[in-house]
């Protein structure tokens, strides 16, 4: 080969393999591949390369930096962002943007409201400051998450109403106390120096991670009630719950851990968990005295709290008979929600709602039951909360 | 299906430097070109290389004889593993030679037209790219000193990278 000796290396080669060659390169190859001469760096300045880097690494469709502006090129965006975030491990950058835009596309799609709440990212001096008046260090997963979103702002519209603002929490509620759902398992928790992913100390950032993860598959769901939309922990998936069918209706119920109320060194009420019934009558099985009835007054709520099948504790609630009339018409659903706690683990709770049936304006007959399928009361021993 | 080679066809290549290689047709095959020529029944007995020379020519006809007697993936699905892993072995040592020549095998896999093998050289060459400094870079392309960028040009082209230079 005599020409060799005129041409420099990859120069003389055809434009198909320098693209498999430069293909085969990652962000910082190319960008040393762009210093080292004139050809070169015409051929590592495409842009379509930086593109597919955009695209792959942070689901880039457009060349924007991360304040949402528009650059010139995306070999320009994309170094925007490295530059952005020189001071963290890039792959948990990618990651911490992965995670938020998988929220945001979720909300777009399912609960658009909470997307003018979330705020913009904190800035370096923030942290630093907030780092500096707590005396504390945060884990730079932690920063990292607070870099791309600076938590909700949900008082800066007076008009939405107070309720409304309260129930547009990403994070979703039990509605007896605001909670976070435990759910990343203990063994995925990276507690070992990895500078390289950047993932000690990320237990929040998995916790999120798994929290959309429960989003996307539909295992929690945002629910309306009245003109009152939110995101509900309790599971809405009809395998995750207790199910109980009989000739009057019918019963779905679950049960939920609350962390934070529970006092896991307390003798009693060690383990509190927030329960949600959801029921619905059958309207053609209330024929009572041979009349139809199409409605029913829940007058009782009994649930029986076991551990290791000992009965420990029991919870009767008498409605307030005026208040609850349960309609059968099209399946609609009623929910009783409440809080309950259990000495010791593994537990359960069942029982059974009353009603009695109505008609004409007065409440007549005999009492109908709908059960409750047993629950079972576990601590996600796997998981952190 | 594989042929013995006292019966098969036999191609004899003939190198720049007037070397000639006698093999059987199922290695040449392993080449687009001469295959395409020998289906277009445009082939004399020898097939003159003129860009080509002995030693590229002889390292290629070695990787094109492994390569065609190993079993192709999409022939068999149950292919033994060992077979995959005996193949990828010989390709990794089969790379271990110097710059100037895989950018000859490189340029000669272009014009023979075998995949396999311009996939191999290119990544190998990316290989010896990877996390390397522009300089580091210079030497191992053996980069002519007349394309180098002007001081400037190449504090620019730094400054715009600098996120990749931390």
């Amino acid at each position: 080969m005599s020409k060799k000796q005129s041409l420099t290396y990859l120069e003389s080669l055809g434009h198909l393999e320098t693209d498999i060659i430069i293909s085969k390169l990652n962000p910082s190859d190319v960008a040393s591949v762009a210093c080292v001469n004139t050809h070169l760096k015409s051929l590592a300045y495409d842009d379509s390369i930086w593109s597919s880097f955009c695209k792959q690494q942070l689901n880039l469709s457009s060349p924007i930096d991360p304040q949402g502006n528009l650059c010139p090129s995306f070999k320009a965006a994309y170094g925007a962002w490295r530059e952005a975030y020189s001071m963290y491990p890039w792959p948990l950058v990618r990651r911490v943007n992965n995670v938020w835009g998988r929220i945001r596309s979720w909300l777009t799609d399912n609960f658009s409201a909470v997307l003018p709440t979330l705020r913009k990212g904190a800035s370096e001096d923030d942290l630093n400051q907030l780092e500096e008046s707590l005396n504390v260090k945060l884990p730079l997963p932690t920063r990292v998450l607070y870099r791309f979103c600076d938590g909700q702002e949900l008082s800066n519209d007076e008009s939405m109403g107070r309720v409304w603002r309260n129930l547009c929490g990403l994070l979703g509620g039990t509605k007896n106390s605001v909670s976070l759902m435990p759910c990343v398992s203990n063994g995925l928790i990276t507690t070992e120096q990895d500078s390289e992913s950047g993932s000690k100390q990320d237990g929040m950032l998995l916790w999120l991670e798994e929290y959309v993860r429960r989003l996307e598959m539909g295992f929690i769901r945002p629910r309306q009630e009245g003109n009152i939309r939110s995101i509900s922990l309790f599971p809405e998936e009809p395998s995750l719950c207790s199910v109980a069918t009989t000739s009057v209706g019918q019963s779905s119920s679950c049960a939920l851990f609350l962390p934070d109320l529970s006092e896991l060194k307390k003798e009693t009420e060690k383990y509190v968990f927030a329960y949600k019934i959801r029921f619905s009558l059958k309207p053609e099985r209330y024929v009572d005295y041979g009349r139809f009835s199409d409605s029913g007054v829940l007058i009782q709520l009994h649930l029986i709290i076991k551990s290791n099948e000992n009965v420990v504790g029991e919870i009767n609630e008498q409605a307030m008979i005026d208040k609850l009339i349960i309609r059968a018409d099209d399946g609609v659903e009623f929910v009783c929600l409440g809080r309950m706690s259990c000495p010791t683990l593994p537990g359960s709770v069942e029982g059974s709602l009353t009603f009695i049936p109505t008609r004409m304006g007065g409440v007549r007959g005999n009492p109908i039951m709908i059960e409750v399928a047993k629950v079972p009361l576990l601590l996600p021993a796997d998981y952190i909360f | 299906m594989s042929t013995s080679s006292s019966s098969s066809k036999k191609i004899v290549l003939k190198s720049a430097d007037n070397e000639t290689f006698e093999i059987d047709e199922i290695v040449a095959l392993e080449s687009q070109a001469i295959k395409n020529m020998i289906e277009d029944e445009c082939a004399d007995n020898v097939i003159p290389l003129g860009n080509i020379d002995s030693k590229t020519l002889s390292k290629i006809i070695e990787y094109c004889k492994k390569h065609a007697e190993s079993p192709k993936k999409d022939d068999n699905a149950d292919i033994d593993e060992k077979a995959v892993e005996d193949l990828k072995s010989f390709d990794a040592e089969f790379a271990k030679v110097d710059m100037p020549l895989i950018q000859d095998i490189l340029m000669a896999a272009n014009f023979l037209n075998i995949d396999n093998l311009i996939g191999l050289m290119c990544r190998t060459i990316a290989d010896r790219i990877k996390g390397k400094t522009p300089e580091e870079i210079r030497k191992i392309l053996n980069i002519n000193k007349n394309d180098l960028l002007s001081p400037e040009q190449e504090a620019k082209a730094r400054e715009e990278n600098s996120w990749a230079f931390d």
